[in-house]
């Protein structure tokens, strides 16, 4: 911690997946849901895919150990950061504690990321901006309360309202004036109006209203909730009819200047991402009112303004009438999407491209990553680096039993990844992984 | 009608509903009152307040959200005896 600056090398990557949740702050109302510890502990290992956004001679530190297998693999692919993790999991008091703050129990890592050139975290939650006062990185994080009221819904949401960009979401701050917005998107026509919780991710935290009834227990809900104190805060807009998402992905830099990383389409199960690849060409260059270009400006400058930098991904949507959405949401973060374009970067020096995929599937006891890494190698389908298509498996902490979620991508050509995907599947299946909802 | 027909009947329009919310992944008739609606049927938290708000519709109840967890659905026969009926019955 006591180096001197120029003798660092390297970036640290690092960070909990789940930062919309510990954003949220305490005291607001919440839509209906039911407790998923299962879909907790899953998220808790995606750390293991930011091995994609790592240089050689980077660190990547996750919260839980990766396997062998795995890392071999990856490395066998190319990928070949230097990997730490936090420990191996055991029951106690910190068996919950996310990555940030194992790492702030760590002396020995927290002394090796002083000593790196910078810090790359995932999102920069409250604990990331302590570790990097600690590791002496202050600079290399913006303040924690302007990132967490950047990435609620309700910012960027009033950001599109007060430029007149089309589409905005409307806030609302009680159940009546939710029940009014509600009814306001009905009568023009809109036969589903979706209610956003501010901090909601991954299709937790939207709540589709059908009908005049579905109002009404939800107003009912969230009343209950006011009578106890809890603040109202959430984003209502109708459920367009869209033929297309995409994601734009920016660096901002801490001068405020700000690029362009690249444009992903999206799609998603439901509200849950599923696939990140690469753009249709005509998709984003014929975007009019506003054209893609100043749309991305105005969310750039307008994060820069609030002392944000660091990763964005913007979420936009097209729609059959052939107009755009261009502020879905604004993610002040890492993403999947960013994770993907990372990937491309690399798959487009060898010709290939990269499409990232993830899904719910069942896992059979006793089963083992290295098992399938062995299958995928026999069947020729895993990603061995150069000019050979296929398929890198992200996160191997996501296959256990009973229920876990296969994460890959595939890099080749286009046109070659329903192949992929689906030789992919079958080995899966061959390996006792059962898929929960196959495309 | 019997009291074993009336929770036949009610078992099946649930797995009708059921159903609907799997988008056609399983078919109806492929989906037995013992399946674990989560683990066997690959049903997640969100598809779950789907199912749930689907079954308010269809049965004319309201469920206690803050009381259930996925728990509850380990299968459509717990479902409906252990949920469904009670609330039913305190409405």
């Amino acid at each position: 911690m006591s180096e001197p600056r120029q003798a660092r090398t390297g970036a640290v990557l690092f960070g909990s997946f789940d930062a919309e949740r510990r954003w949220r702050p305490e005291g607001l109302a919440s839509l209906p849901q039911l407790a998923d510890p299962g879909a907790d502990r899953l998220v808790a290992c995606m750390d293991e895919a930011l091995f994609a956004a790592a240089e050689p001679g980077d660190l990547l530190i996750t919260r839980e150990p990766v396997a062998p297998a795995l890392v071999a693999a990856r490395e066998a692919a190319g990928y070949t950061c230097e990997h730490h993790h936090t420990g191996e999991p055991h029951p106690g008091p910190d068996a919950d504690a996310d990555v940030e703050h194992r790492l702030l129990a760590n002396a020995g890592l927290l002394c090796r990321i002083g000593g790196s050139a910078r810090l790359h975290p995932y999102a920069v939650l409250p604990a990331t901006g302590v570790l990097a006062d600690l590791t002496g990185h202050a600079a290399d994080v913006p303040g924690g309360e302007q990132v967490a009221r950047v990435n609620g819904k309700a910012w960027s949401s009033l950001l599109a309202a007060r430029h007149g960009l089309p589409g905005a979401g409307r806030v609302v701050r009680s159940a009546a004036e939710l029940a009014d917005a509600v009814r306001s998107y009905v009568e023009p026509g809109h036969p589903v109006v979706l209610v956003k919780d501010s901090y909601g991710v991954a299709g937790r935290g939207t709540f589709e209203v059908t009908s005049e009834r579905r109002l009404t227990r939800l107003v009912a809900h969230l009343r209950r909730q006011e009578d106890r104190g809890l603040a109202v805060e959430f984003v209502i807009q109708p459920r367009y009819d869209r033929v297309a998402d995409f994601s734009s992905h920016l660096r901002i830099n801490p001068d405020g200047s700000w690029l362009l990383l690249g444009i992903q389409h999206l799609a998603n199960s439901g509200y849950r991402h599923e696939m990140s690849g690469p753009v249709p060409q005509a998709l984003v260059g014929d975007l009019r009112r506003p054209a893609h270009p100043e749309a991305m400006e105005l969310v750039a400058r307008s994060l820069a303004e609030e002392g944000y930098h660091g990763p964005v991904c913007v979420d936009s949507m097209v729609l059959r009438d052939g107009t755009w959405i261009p502020v879905l949401e604004v993610n002040a973060r890492m993403s999947m999407g960013g994770l993907n374009l990372r990937l491309d970067d690399r798959a487009r020096e060898h010709g290939l491209r990269s499409h990232l995929w993830q899904e719910d599937v069942t896992i059979p006891d006793g089963f083992d990553v290295d098992h399938l890494l062995k299958l995928l190698h026999e069947e020729g389908l895993l990603y061995e680096g150069g000019t050979g298509a296929g398929v890198l498996l992200l996160v191997g902490g996501a296959l256990v039993a009973p229920r876990g979620r296969l994460i890959c991508a595939a890099l080749c050509p286009p046109d070659e990844f329903p192949r992929l995907r689906a030789a992919t599947r079958a080995v899966a299946a061959s390996a006792g992984i059962v898929l929960a909802r196959a495309a | 009608m019997s009291n074993a027909t009336e929770i036949t009947e009610t078992e099946t329009r649930v797995r009708n509903v059921l159903a609907e919310v799997l988008e056609g992944r399983i078919p109806v008739e492929e989906i037995t009152v013992d399946a674990d609606m989560v683990q066997d049927l690959g049903l997640d938290s969100l598809q779950a307040i789907q199912f749930l708000l689907r079954v308010e519709d269809e049965f004319d109840v309201e469920l206690d959200y803050e009381s259930l967890s996925l728990d509850h659905l380990r299968s459509v026969r717990f479902f409906t005896t252990e949920v469904l009926r009670r609330s039913a019955r305190e409405q």
